[in-house]
């Protein structure tokens, strides 16, 4: 279970030199094995939060916790999936999927084994000897999600993962996340500022309202899936969503 | 079809030696003009050949052979340059390590590294005294520079995002530092490495003419003045040229062709990923 308690966050802007809240009291319980987006226009504090959970930054004040534990600092159990790629130029695209394995101390064999199966799973085997560089978009950002679940994290962390990608290309990975969800049920977290991709994939969508940024309110999302975007169920949540986002805030 | 392709590449191949011909044509005339108008002993291109191949066939020529020259350049250049990479790789990767040392050693570097490396002779002879310490200490100095600021500019191009990816992937720092910042250096330490080296090797020849070795292509070339061995001083010309073009054309294209290029790191400076 992750547990996010009374979390803010602010931070010194360089060219201002002023403090800017970027999180505000922010208070979220995500169960394991739960997919849940978090949703918001840019400003409203998402990204932070992701790297908050990440480790890559600690909050002024607050705590995440996993599984009871606070989380200080990037770790493997917390997979990370950026809105760029950024996989290893100098390394093929078995080489980084094997980064994580490497690094932590698992023999070479085992490792390149693990790491064939993951690109088997994302469906890019055929590809293993290539460089980044020599891959369409898509097929990064399955290699970045290959290299997280290689090191099999207890939670997915996805950073606007497929917000570059062409509308096909974008639908094909999230069914392909889909799936990866319903075998291996890890926890995932998504952030996005897209509704229907929020409704598309999640089963609970947080909404985060800007500066500072702060939970705005959250939908359980009750539809059958395989989701059809087009039903007048999908349409009437988008309404509902669009409408929380926009609405002002009562005083 | 392929007459005009075939043809084509004949065009290009004769325009790829136009240059040559060219320089070879007008040196000649030039060495003519000269013994004609001055009577100084202007070598043309056939005389400088004709004594390459007594040179290159052993023959002496200010008490060593041509080949003992280049060894002793090739020494003080290889050590110097040794000097240069070990002191400006290490000076470089602490300074992105450390923003004390960054503020310390940048400045520093910025006020030093304009003043062109010969300038530094006349201290490299108070310090060091005349010979072979002086002109590697020149020759350290113009290589150290660049390979400083090359080091510390690539590891600073690297995307945060790569650093993040490694580390929630679990890489400890020094996996960091070996498998990615390293990696991630390299195009603009090639770049940097190739900066120094080259000037290395201009400074070299520079600092033998006045560093008071008595072996060297620099300083064979400055003594031919007084021999009037113009063809010789010549042949030594070249062969720098020459030198510098297989450093370059079998070193460092070499590294370029199996590292940056194949990860598509290669057509500027910073890492695009």
């Amino acid at each position: 279970m992750l547990t996010i308690a009374n979390l803010s966050h602010t931070y010194r802007t360089v060219a201002a030199n002023k403090c800017l809240s970027a999180l505000h009291d922010i208070n979220l319980t995500i169960a394991d094995g739960e997919f849940v987006c978090i949703l918001g226009p840019s400003g409203s504090g998402k990204s932070t939060l992701l790297d908050i959970i990440a480790g890559f930054l600690s909050p002024s004040e607050g705590q995440v916790r996993l599984d009871s534990r606070p989380v200080t600092r990037p770790d493997p159990e917390r997979g990370v999936v950026f809105q760029e790629p950024h996989l290893f130029p100098w390394l093929t695209v078995q080489e980084n999927v094997a980064f994580g394995l490497i690094c932590q101390g698992v023999p070479k064999e085992r490792s390149k084994r693990i790491a064939r199966e993951m690109l088997e799973l994302v469906g890019l085997a055929k590809f293993s000897h290539l460089r980044p560089h020599e891959l369409s978009g898509g097929m990064k950002q399955r290699v970045a999600i290959a290299r997280v679940l290689a090191c099999d994290p207890k939670v997915l962390l996805l950073d606007e993962p497929f917000s570059a990608l062409d509308a096909i290309t974008r639908r094909k990975l999230q069914d392909e996340l889909l799936q990866i969800w319903y075998r291996q049920r890890k926890t995932i977290i998504f952030v996005t500022h897209h509704v229907e991709e929020a409704i598309y994939l999640a089963e609970r969508i947080i909404v985060f309202h800007p500066h500072p940024g702060r939970i705005k309110g959250e939908v359980t999302v009750d539809l059958a899936r395989p989701r059809l975007v087009a039903s007048p169920e999908f349409q009437a949540y988008r309404e509902r969503i669009t409408q929380l986002m926009t609405a002002e805030e009562g005083c | 079809m392929s007459l005009r392709l075939e043809y084509g590449r004949v065009g290009n191949r004769a325009g790829e030696l136009l240059p040559y011909l060219f320089f070879l044509a007008t040196w000649h005339i030039a060495a003519v003009a000269v013994q004609y108008f001055k009577g100084a002993p202007f070598p043309t291109p056939s005389a400088t050949f004709s004594r390459a191949v007594e040179l290159l066939a052993g023959e002496y020529f200010l008490h060593h052979s041509l080949y003992q020259h280049l060894f002793a350049s090739l020494t003080r250049w290889a050590i110097g340059f040794a000097l240069a990479a070990a002191v400006g790789l290490a000076a470089g990767i602490i300074t992105t390590i450390s923003q004390r040392a960054d503020r310390l050693i940048m400045p520093i570097t910025a006020f030093l590294q304009p003043i062109p490396s010969l300038a530094w002779i006349p201290l490299a002879v108070l310090l060091l005294g005349l010979g072979n310490q002086s002109t590697i200490f020149i020759i350290f100095l113009a290589g150290v520079f660049p390979i400083m600021i090359s080091v510390s500019a690539g590891i600073h191009s690297i995307p945060k995002g790569l650093i993040r990816a490694a580390q929630m992937m679990g890489a400890d720092k020094s996996q960091i530092f070996f498998r990615v910042l390293l990696p991630g250096a390299l195009p603009h330490l090639l770049t940097g490495l190739r900066a120094g080296l080259a000037n290395g090797w201009r400074a070299l020849i520079a600092a033998e003419m006045v560093g008071g070795t008595d072996l060297g292509l620099g300083y064979a070339i400055f003594q031919a003045r007084w021999s009037l061995d113009y063809s010789s001083a010549f042949v030594a010309m070249i062969l720098i040229a020459l030198i510098g073009l297989l450093i370059e054309g079998g070193i460092f294209r070499k590294v370029e062709a199996k590292t940056v290029k194949i990860w598509g790191m290669s057509n500027q400076g910073g890492g695009q990923c």
